[in-house]
Order: C-alpha cells, then structure tokens, then sequence
C-alpha cells in the first residue's frame, strides 16, 4: 500500500465518521438540509485538497468545521445580495419555517457565541470540550452560551405556544 | 429568561439530531474525485444576480424615459418582465378598471383570483384598490392574482369633493434596487376642521383638513411595520414627534398609518415607512427591497 492509498484511506474513514455531525451542525445554522449539504460536501472538498496537511493536525474535525462555520456565513451573505437585487420573493411555505427563523437567530450571533451553541446544544458536546476546542476557559463557553441563548430566543420573540395564539 | 434559554437549546438540540438521523448518500470517493453531488443544479447566485440587475435597469429605463404625462393621476401597467425561469412579474393594477386589470393580467399570462369590494374614499368605484400578490410580485405564469376592487365611498359613487389636483410635483425617492410601485399620493391642507381620510400612497391627489386625521393606506410587499407622521412644519419626521400610527400587515394585504395635519400652510413633509420584521411573524421573515418607502407629500393651504 503507497502513501497515496494510505491518504485516501485515512481520508475516508474521517469523512465517514465525520459527515453526519458536521451536515446536522450545518443544518443548524443554514436550516435548509440542502444548503447543508452543498455546504457540507465543498467543507469536505477544501479539507482533501489540504489532506496532507490536514490529517496531521490534533483534530482534523475542528479544521474542516472552521472552514464549514465560513462557508455557512458567507453563504448567508451572498444569499442576501441576490435577494436585494433580485424581484421581490413570494412567500412560501419551507418544510420548517420555525427551524429557518432559529437559523437566522443562530447566525445573527457573534461568531464565538454561535459556534459555542452549535456544539454544545447542537452537537451535544460539553462545555469542558467546547472550551478546548475554542481554546477558551470554559466560563467563557458558558458565559458564550448563556448570552447567545438569551439574545436568540429573545428574536425568535415569544416561545412558539404564545405564537400559535393557545395559552398553553 | 432561564425557559427561554433552555427551549432554544432544546431547538438546537432537535434540528441537530433530525439532520444527523437523516442519510447523506456522498460517499468519500465523490469528494476525493473533485466531484460536487448536487440534487438540484442551482445557477451561480452572481449569474443570478446579473442577469435581475440586467432586467431591473432595462424595466427602469422604459419607466423613466418613457413620456409620463398622466403620471401622477393613473399608475401605470408596469411592463410584464418575463425572467429565464418562466415566471413573470405581477402588473401593478391599482387604479385601473376591474376589466382593464383583468386584461392587463390575462396578458402577463396569469390568471384572476378571489376579487374582494372594498369602499374607498379616494378610488372611483370599479377601480382595483389592490391586488395580492403586489404589482412588481414574480409568480409562476397561470397563477392567481386577488384584487380588491373598490365600491366608491361608503359604497356609494365617488363623490368628487373630497378630491382636488395636486398643484405641485410629487416626487418620491426610489432607493437603487427598488421598483417604483407607482406615483405617490399628494395630499392637500384646505381648512379647518376633523375628517378621516384613506389615501392610497399611488392614488391621485387628496385633500385632507387641518387636524384632519389622514390614514394612508399601502400595500404591502412583504411581512414589515410601517408608520409615518404628517406636519405641515417639519419636513423631517425623524424625531418621530408627530408619529400618530404604527401598523403592520402580512404581504399583500394593505397596512395604514395614520398622519395628523397639525397646522393650516405650505410645506412639504416626509412620510417615511420603516421596514422591520412583524412582532407576530412566524414566517422566515426578510424584508423585501421594496417595502421601505419614502412619500413625499406636498401640502398646500
């Protein structure tokens, strides 16, 4: 077996283990499992071009979720250029309206703060985790978590049963 | 707060595992073979881009330059821009005659939806007060426009006295980026005195009295908030001294804001419509380019 195979080996059973958490971080904050997965699959394109390089790293994960985290954020910008110039967009139903407009909340955080939610309520990781992976002490994480979850719900305005209009 | 705060995590918590319970049929070859799975071929967004900002300045070249005489007494038929994806823009109808803008429609290739009667102080009754979806909409070809049709005042004919040309221009900015959903509507201070009028903001002109409470009445482009103030003395609103109204309503569907006349005289005030996102909007909200408006209003007395 050459260095080549050996690459693509390690390269596959990192992209096996790791695609499923990294589309469902994506979800999160796109809110649109196709958007996910386009974003997804270039995150994962990026990091073979870098493979060499890449695998050698502590955790490869955190690399390829970086460059996901920016793909997301300028995706979302250049989503909005095209609905500015654009014609005025009808409005439709999506598959889950209350999952785009938690999206939005999500992305219109500060960075560190969305990143710290997606890991931790979304990925289920802990706070202990979060904080090396962030290179943070973990009263940051929390104090990240507890801001970003405060300022989110507070756009999302009152909780969905309010919304809906029954008391209860 | 602490509710709140643990429902969102519960949010991120569900979306979260929902995706990662959902299989992504790529395998590593594809991504190791340089090769992008996409479902659904989308257009490069600047491809997109170009090609609206290429419509958009030809549709404004043939509003602006073409000789507008009756521009601020009938809206125009906005010209029906057919874009590559077989959808075509909805034209504005407001102001035309129920058949005329059935017409008007019909040759936009789409269809008459639900028609609704509305009375209305400023429209001749007959006349189309709006429609849902809004003149300037992309819609599907063969799909359903509802208008509102007007009765007259009260349901009655239209009376004419309420009603007096503007003696001055109307002029309304246009933000870049944004259609002209047609003239504004110019509004007159004649004397003393307490009437409510509803002005649509593409109507002719309208005469309110001093103290008169003035609702105007807009369609609206998309789910945002509008208020505006009336006052013969500034013409700058921002302060939000005389702000009277604040209103709300989902696409389509007319909003009004109510503007006080607090003084008999001439100036000219600045109606500005902000645009944010409905309290109550459980929709993905974004605000359309076209719903912030500026209406300059001439009053004369």
């Amino acid at each position: 077996m050459d260095a080549q195979d050996d690459r693509s080996a390690s390269f596959d059973s990192y992209f096996r283990s790791s695609r499923q958490p990294l589309v469902a971080m994506a979800y999160v904050m796109t809110g649109d499992l196709q958007v996910a997965q386009d974003l997804t699959q270039e995150a994962f394109l990026r990091t073979w071009s870098r493979w060499r390089h890449v695998s050698t790293y502590d955790d490869p994960k955190a690399w390829t979720r970086r460059v996901l985290y920016n793909l997301v954020v300028s995706n979302a910008r250049r989503d909005r250029v095209r609905r500015r110039s654009g014609p005025v967009p009808v409005p439709v139903s999506p598959p889950d309206e209350s999952h785009l407009m938690l999206a939005a909340a999500l992305r219109a955080l500060p960075r560190n703060q969305m990143m710290a939610i997606v890991l931790h309520d979304g990925a289920g990781m802990s706070v202990h985790e979060v904080a090396l992976d962030m290179k943070v002490p973990e009263g940051t994480v929390k104090s990240w978590l507890s801001r970003g979850r405060a300022e989110a719900a507070a756009k999302l305005g009152p909780a969905p049963i309010g919304r809906d209009g029954h008391a209860d | 707060m602490q509710t709140d705060e643990q429902e969102f995590a519960d949010l991120v918590r569900s979306a979260y595992e929902r995706a990662e319970a959902t299989p992504w049929d790529v395998g590593p070859e594809q991504i190791r073979g340089g090769r992008r799975h996409r479902v659904m071929a989308l257009p490069e967004p600047k491809v997109i881009a170009l090609v609206a900002a290429a419509v958009a300045l030809f549709a404004f070249g043939i509003f602006y330059f073409r000789p507008s005489p009756s521009r601020t007494t009938a809206p125009p038929v906005s010209s029906t821009t057919t874009s590559p994806m077989g959808s075509v823009a909805v034209p504005n109808v407001v102001g035309l005659m129920q058949a005329q803008a059935a017409l008007a429609l019909g040759s936009a290739g789409l269809a008459v939806g639900t028609i609704t009667s509305a009375s209305s102080t400023t429209f001749a009754a007959g006349t189309v007060i709006g429609s849902n979806p809004p003149g300037g909409t992309s819609l599907t070809q063969g799909t359903a426009v509802d208008l509102t049709v007007s009765t007259g005042p009260d349901g009655t004919a239209h009376s004419a006295d309420t009603t007096v040309p503007s003696t001055t221009p109307v002029t309304r900015p246009v933000p870049s980026g944004q259609s002209d959903p047609g003239p504004a509507a110019p509004a007159t201070v004649c004397s003393a005195g307490n009437q409510s009028i509803t002005v649509d903001v593409s109507s002719a002109a309208t005469c309110v009295r001093t103290g008169a409470s003035l609702t105007v009445t807009f369609v609206s482009q998309g789910w945002w908030s509008g208020y505006g103030a009336w006052s013969s003395a500034a013409p700058m609103i921002s302060n939000g001294s005389v702000l009277e109204g604040l209103s709300y309503a989902p696409s389509g569907t007319s909003a009004t804001a109510v503007f006080r006349a607090v003084a008999p005289g001439s100036s000219v005030v600045t109606a500005q419509f902000d645009v944010g996102c409905a309290p109550e909007d459980t929709t993905p909200c974004t605000v359309p380019p076209a719903a912030f408006e500026t209406v300059d209003v001439t009053v004369t007395g």
